[in-house]
């Protein structure tokens, strides 16, 4: 292949130059990503405290073996599932039918698309802090479901109850990342050519029929992706439960994966430990991008 | 197999699109089982009105009848007609013979019904072995099948073909400009199909609608628009024309140093002429019949510029008091006179054959 690129020929020049260009990105990407993902991986074999400076000793997988017998991990694993499954699928029926929603408008488009879209670009930090302000006993998510349910003065304890606290995460979440979504969900809408909609029209299809038979099943390849984009999205979640739990939330329903993780390195020190957690997250994550190549090959719409 | 369906009239059809007017004031019926062309160059109007009689654009002005009944606020589901789409429009999820089924499933047909139905289109459309097949799997020309057998498969009172063959080749073009044209007369059913392609509407209609800035400029028979372009438009818009910019004297058009004998031109009280004449009516002369044969005037002397052999005729470009024209000549009277580039030949005008007109319409380009 080396050869190759320095043969002489319009195609190659063209590669060369190719390579010049993807240099500065595969630099950035070796020393950010590729590097702390092996330096990671061999950090997790050994003990190694975070600032002790006795060198780090060999213990071959005993911190993943650790771990696997760990019940505060297990309850990470569990906090990370209904978290994510929690989020995730609710995410994605909401964005599909928001992208719905905006697509059938006749006016206003651009301002659904813009409101939507406005909290995906709020650092999460500030969305915490304005959720915490929500979220307080005397807050506008009280009066507002109190006013639903018509029983005045009941506090819900979004951020006390053990449960609440897993659903004001969710609800964050989804509230912060549901327009970005909409946003991947209205781009796939817009690929499908008007005249399949129109045909469909002339065979007699009524809204919902359409929907079913003919914008969901070319949606697939986007819905696909949109899943495990936002899957992968809320295994990573970190700073909404972090804040949380700093503002006096319970920790054990959303010790998630990497708040676990944070605790173990920042807090204990315990470098190898969390070091193994990052690599058993990654694989989980790896898994997904994996099934998420798999099915948007499978599933590519041609018209 | 289908029933002759009933009359579908346009009733001072308009269209704007703010200040654009896309259609303008088209009156027009259209019998039932007859197969009308709408012809016209891009942006002259002919897709809206299509997609105003199939009700996804709603005119502004007007009535569209169909069996003596106004469907303007009638969904295009309800409307019971079919529609080709330049692009196929298939789709892509369902194989050949879900897409043909579709329309059928919508209406709730009995399954068994349905697979009847479909098997009978498969075969009208010579698709029977593909029907596992996704569009995808399928070339263009089938594709186009498979969506003319869609469109035919709910046994539309009016079918209507938006471009249908302009994306493909033109051999698979010109055989299922054929397998339309059998069907139409198989079946009997009214087809409204959009082109801008002259040979094409020629080829199949009965009725020949040709479209300018939104209005029907001429409507016959192909034969009709053909030999009697009603303006300069039409001369050069079906087919080819040559035109002459002259100046009536003494009874004849003057054309710089030439004038021309030409017929009717007592009926023209202007003093400026325009004149069109078709390559294959202007006639190579025969040295060996009597002068009385030719009108003198209407004799003239070229020299060939391009010679362009297209088959069944050649393609003859010469220069005329300094305008570009071609003639047509026979492959026959190509090999007799064997013609070459920079020959001389004598070619002659029959004053019959000129069209007179009021105005001089000029391509862009």
């Amino acid at each position: 292949m080396i050869k190759r690129l320095f043969s002489p020929g319009i195609e190659h020049k063209k590669a060369r130059w190719g390579w010049v260009f993807i240099f500065p990105s595969l630099v950035f990407f070796a020393l950010f990503n590729f590097y702390p993902i092996f330096n990671a991986l061999h950090t997790s074999l050994f003990r190694k405290k975070l600032l002790s400076l006795k060198p780090p000793k060999f213990i071959g997988f005993d911190n993943y073996i650790y771990l696997f017998n760990s019940p505060d991990f297990w309850n990470s694993i569990r906090a990370t599932v209904v978290f994510t499954i929690g989020t995730f699928i609710p995410m994605v029926i909401f964005s599909l039918i928001l992208a719905n929603f905006i697509i059938s408008r006749k006016r206003f488009q651009k301002f659904f698309q813009m409101a939507y879209y406005s909290p995906a670009v709020l650092s999460s930090v500030v969305v915490a802090a304005i959720w915490l302000l929500i979220f307080d006993p005397r807050g506008l998510s009280n009066q507002f479901v109190n006013l639903i349910l018509n029983m005045p003065g009941i506090d819900h304890k979004w951020l006390a109850n053990s449960v609440m606290v897993q659903i004001s995460t969710m609800l964050v979440y989804f509230w912060k990342y549901v327009g970005y979504f909409t946003i991947i969900f209205l781009v796939g809408l817009a690929s499908i050519p008007k005249s399949i909609h129109e045909a469909a029209k002339i065979d007699g299809v009524n809204a919902w029929t359409g929907f079913w038979y003919i914008t969901l099943p070319l949606l697939k390849p986007t819905t696909i992706l949109v899943s495990i984009m936002s899957m992968l999205q809320c295994l990573k979640t970190f700073s909404t439960q972090y804040l949380f739990t700093q503002g006096g939330a319970p920790m054990e329903p959303i010790n998630v994966i990497t708040l676990n993780l944070y605790h173990t390195a920042i807090r204990d020190h315990r470098i190898g430990l969390a070091s193994a957690m990052s690599i058993i997250l990654f694989c989980i994550m790896l898994f997904f991008t994996w099934l998420q190549f798999k099915g948007s090959r499978s599933d590519e719409v041609s018209y | 197999m289908q029933t002759a369906s009933k009359k579908l009239v346009l009733e001072n059809i308009s269209k704007h699109f703010g200040s654009l007017v896309a259609v303008k004031d088209v009156d027009l019926v259209i019998e039932p089982g007859e197969f009308i062309c709408f012809l016209g160059p891009s942006g002259c109007g002919k897709t809206t009105l299509l997609r105003i009689i199939t009700g996804f654009e709603q005119q502004s002005t007007g009535d569209v009848i169909y069996d003596g009944k106004v469907i303007n606020d009638v969904i295009p589901q309800k409307r019971d007609f079919g529609i080709v789409f330049q692009s196929y429009a298939l789709f892509p999820n369902m194989t050949v013979h879900q897409n043909i089924a579709f329309g059928l499933k919508m209406r709730k047909m009995p399954s068994t019904l349905i697979d009847e139905r479909v098997n009978e289109i498969l075969k009208l459309v010579g698709l029977s072995e593909w029907a596992t097949h996704y569009p995808s799997q399928l070339s263009g020309g089938q594709q186009q099948r498979v969506a003319l057998g869609r469109a035919l498969a709910i046994k539309p009172k009016v079918l209507l073909l938006d471009e249908p063959l302009s994306a493909l080749d033109a051999k698979i073009r010109i055989r299922l400009r054929t397998v339309i044209k059998k069907l139409q007369e198989e079946l009997g059913i009214t087809m409204i199909y959009v082109t801008h392609d002259q040979e094409e509407a020629l080829a199949l209609a009965d009725r020949v609608a040709i479209m300018r800035e939104g209005e029907i400029r001429q409507i016959g028979s192909p034969f009709e628009v053909y030999k009697k372009p009603k303006t300069s438009f039409i001369a050069e818009f079906v087919g080819t024309s040559n035109f002459i910019t002259g100046k009536k004297s003494n009874g004849k058009v003057k054309f710089g140093q030439l004038e021309f004998s030409v017929a009717n031109l007592e009926q023209v009280d202007r003093e400026t002429v325009y004149l069109a004449i078709r390559p294959e009516n202007i006639e190579l002369v025969d040295e060996t019949a009597s002068a009385d044969d030719y009108l003198p005037s209407n004799v003239v002397e070229v020299e060939a510029e391009v010679i362009n052999f297209l088959g069944a005729v050649v393609r003859v470009t010469f220069i005329l008091e300094g305008e570009e024209m071609i003639v047509d000549l026979t492959e026959k009277e190509y090999e007799k006179i064997k013609l070459k580039r920079r020959d001389k030949l004598k070619l002659y005008f029959p004053p019959a054959a000129f069209h007179i007109y009021g105005e001089l319409f000029r391509k862009l380009i």
